[in-house]
């Protein structure tokens, strides 16, 4: 186990190294950050991404994916996307509506299509998804967990969307027109971030802070000896040795569960801070428009709605995570018969692929092989 | 079980899972509709039209305000040239032309205006092909969609390709799924046009 942690962190060292290099050797093929209104980036001459597409070959920009989703998951999606197109008017529509005529039920219509509106969108593949479903599920984690991870990272995402508009429009000489090419800029911020928040879950996993301590799950004290340590008074004769001994355990076990309970959180507040700190583009057309409309309180209303569609559809996916950890774990024997170590090492693979997954796409955007985007 | 083999395998998933590019699009939303023109058996160029969702938001090219209904002045229509519509100069203005399943290269765009009926903007222009393409010796086919699928592009109505202009009788335009390019890491199958004669 020691030599499987030293290599890990090894590799986690390598990954430092290796983003650290490309951030030096980036600025001169740093892709740019600025988008127009498509989305699309507005490359520079010297990018590689660029470059690397000859003029006379028309077919260099038409290579594509070779696989393609099963028809059942198409169409799932196609049903999804042709419905966010029809709520995304109708939020317009709503905000317009609620503008002239400010009653409860154009509130409702406007929050409950700005929600509908989040939780189809997070059904998209998306790099909070993979974020929390790795973190999620390569641990043992609680439902409220699930909850409290897509919960805090659709609020920074709502958060984040409302300080870049209303940033722009009260500080940007060039007002809105900027703020999609800014949301774009926090796409490398939110991996580097990203690394910042896998090398934490690896640092304090390994540090033996978290993880495998679970309460529900072990338990230091046999029930005989625990129910005899409750029933111990002070004033109960025993043999010394044995009272000092119970004590100095729960003593350990409590400092341990403390200690684990903010590891995790911390783990949790910074995964969902780096997954979310990029906003949604949904929320920034919204509050673009609501402020457009001198009603910025309804745009802002429309994006925590959003918000919090969001974090329902992300919840479900996580929960499929943890629910997928938990089956695992139940039903292999061999793993069962090393349960801490096991799970350890899942939870240290889990974190690590968060670093590589904010490591690459670092690399990849600091190099211009990849253009930042946005969600 | 879990030894470095598998830790191997795992860290190969997370690099093939990172290099895709993993995004909750779209963001926008267009009908389309498209009137190829026809010289005989060639295509010559392509008239399009395209009708925005009512939730774009104008003020990102640095408009407040557009006009209930009717044309944009030549203004505003060269501000949204300049902010929204000339980048797409590198995506062909998301148009794809393949013939004999070759992706071709389009002229510059014309005519360009910008519109706003019952609410919504509608861009039309035409975008010329560089020198005719005989359908009746070659496989054609049309396609309007986004690659990074940020925008997400609808056929507006049942017959959103036409055919126009001195077209032979025989010519006829009929839609497919184009299967032989799926979009946004083959979640999406964009809707094409056979052109035959």
């Amino acid at each position: 186990m020691l030599t499987l942690e030293r290599r890990l962190l090894r590799i986690l060292l390598a990954v430092c190294l290796a983003v650290a290099g490309f951030a030096l050797a980036a600025p001169s093929h740093a892709a740019s950050a600025a988008v127009d209104v498509f989305g699309r980036p507005v490359q520079s001459s010297s990018s590689p991404a660029e470059s690397a597409i000859p003029a006379s070959t028309p077919a260099a920009s038409e290579t594509h994916p070779t696989f393609v989703l099963p028809e059942f998951a198409r169409t799932a999606l196609a049903t999804s996307i042709i419905w966010q197109g029809k709520l995304n008017a109708r939020i317009a529509d709503a905000a317009q509506q609620l503008h002239r005529t400010s009653t409860p039920w154009t509130w409702l219509a406007l929050i409950g299509l700005a929600f509908a509106y989040g939780v189809l969108h997070a059904i998209g593949p998306g790099h909070g998804k993979l974020v929390a479903g790795t973190w999620l599920g390569s641990r043992d984690t609680r439902i409220a967990q699930a909850v409290a991870l897509a919960s805090w990272s659709a609020a920074v995402q709502a958060m984040s969307a409302i300080v870049l508009v209303f940033g722009a429009v009260w500080f940007a000489k060039a007002g809105v027109s900027s703020v999609l090419s800014n949301a774009a800029s926090l796409d490398i911020v939110s991996y580097v971030l990203l690394c910042v928040a896998g090398g934490w879950t690896i640092y304090s996993t390994l540090g033996r802070r978290d993880c495998c301590v679970d309460p529900r799950a072990l338990k230091l004290v046999p029930p005989e000896r625990s129910r005899a340590s409750s029933q111990t008074s002070v004033h109960e004769p025993a043999y010394l040795g044995t009272k000092l001994q119970l004590h100095m355990r729960q003593s350990g076990r409590t400092t341990r569960f403390g200690r684990s309970k903010f590891s995790v959180t911390s783990q949790i507040l910074a995964t969902g801070f780096a997954s979310g700190v990029r906003p949604c583009v949904g929320s920034i057309f919204v509050l673009i428009a609501s402020v457009a409309a001198h009603a910025p309180w309804i745009g802002i209303a429309a994006t925590f709605a959003i918000g919090a569609g969001v974090a329902v559809t992300v919840t479900l996916f996580g929960l499929g995570a943890v629910g997928a950890n938990r089956f695992i774990m139940a039903r292999s024997v061999r793993l069962r018969s090393r349960i801490e170590a096991t799970k350890r090492v899942v939870a240290v693979t889990g974190a690590l692929v968060i670093v590589l997954f904010g490591a690459v796409q670092t690399a990849l955007i600091l190099t211009g092989y990849l253009q930042p985007a946005l969600t | 079980m879990l030894n470095l083999s598998v830790i191997r395998r795992l860290i190969g998933v997370a690099l093939f899972v990172a290099s895709g590019v993993a995004a909750a699009h779209p963001h926008v939303w267009i009908r389309f509709s498209a009137r190829v023109q026809m010289q005989g058996t060639s295509v010559i160029s392509i008239v399009q039209m395209w009708r925005f969702s009512e939730g774009f938001p104008v003020q990102l090219v640095g408009i407040d305000t557009l006009p209930d209904n009717g044309p944009l002045d030549a203004k505003q229509t060269a501000i949204f040239r300049d902010q929204a519509f000339s980048s797409l100069a590198g995506a062909q203005y998301f148009t794809h032309l393949f013939v004999d399943g070759e992706a071709q290269r389009l002229g510059d765009p014309m005519g360009f205006r910008v519109s706003v009926d019952h609410g919504k903007l509608v861009y039309t222009f035409t975008l010329a092909l560089k020198k005719p393409v005989d359908v009746s010796a070659h496989k054609v086919s049309l396609g309007i969609w986004d690659d990074s699928f940020f925008v997400d592009y609808e056929p507006d109505g049942a017959t959103a390709v036409t055919i126009e202009g001195h077209a032979a009788s025989s010519c006829a335009a009929k839609s497919f799924q184009d299967r032989a390019h799926p979009i946004f890491n083959g979640i999406v199958v964009p809707q094409a046009t056979a052109i035959s004669c």
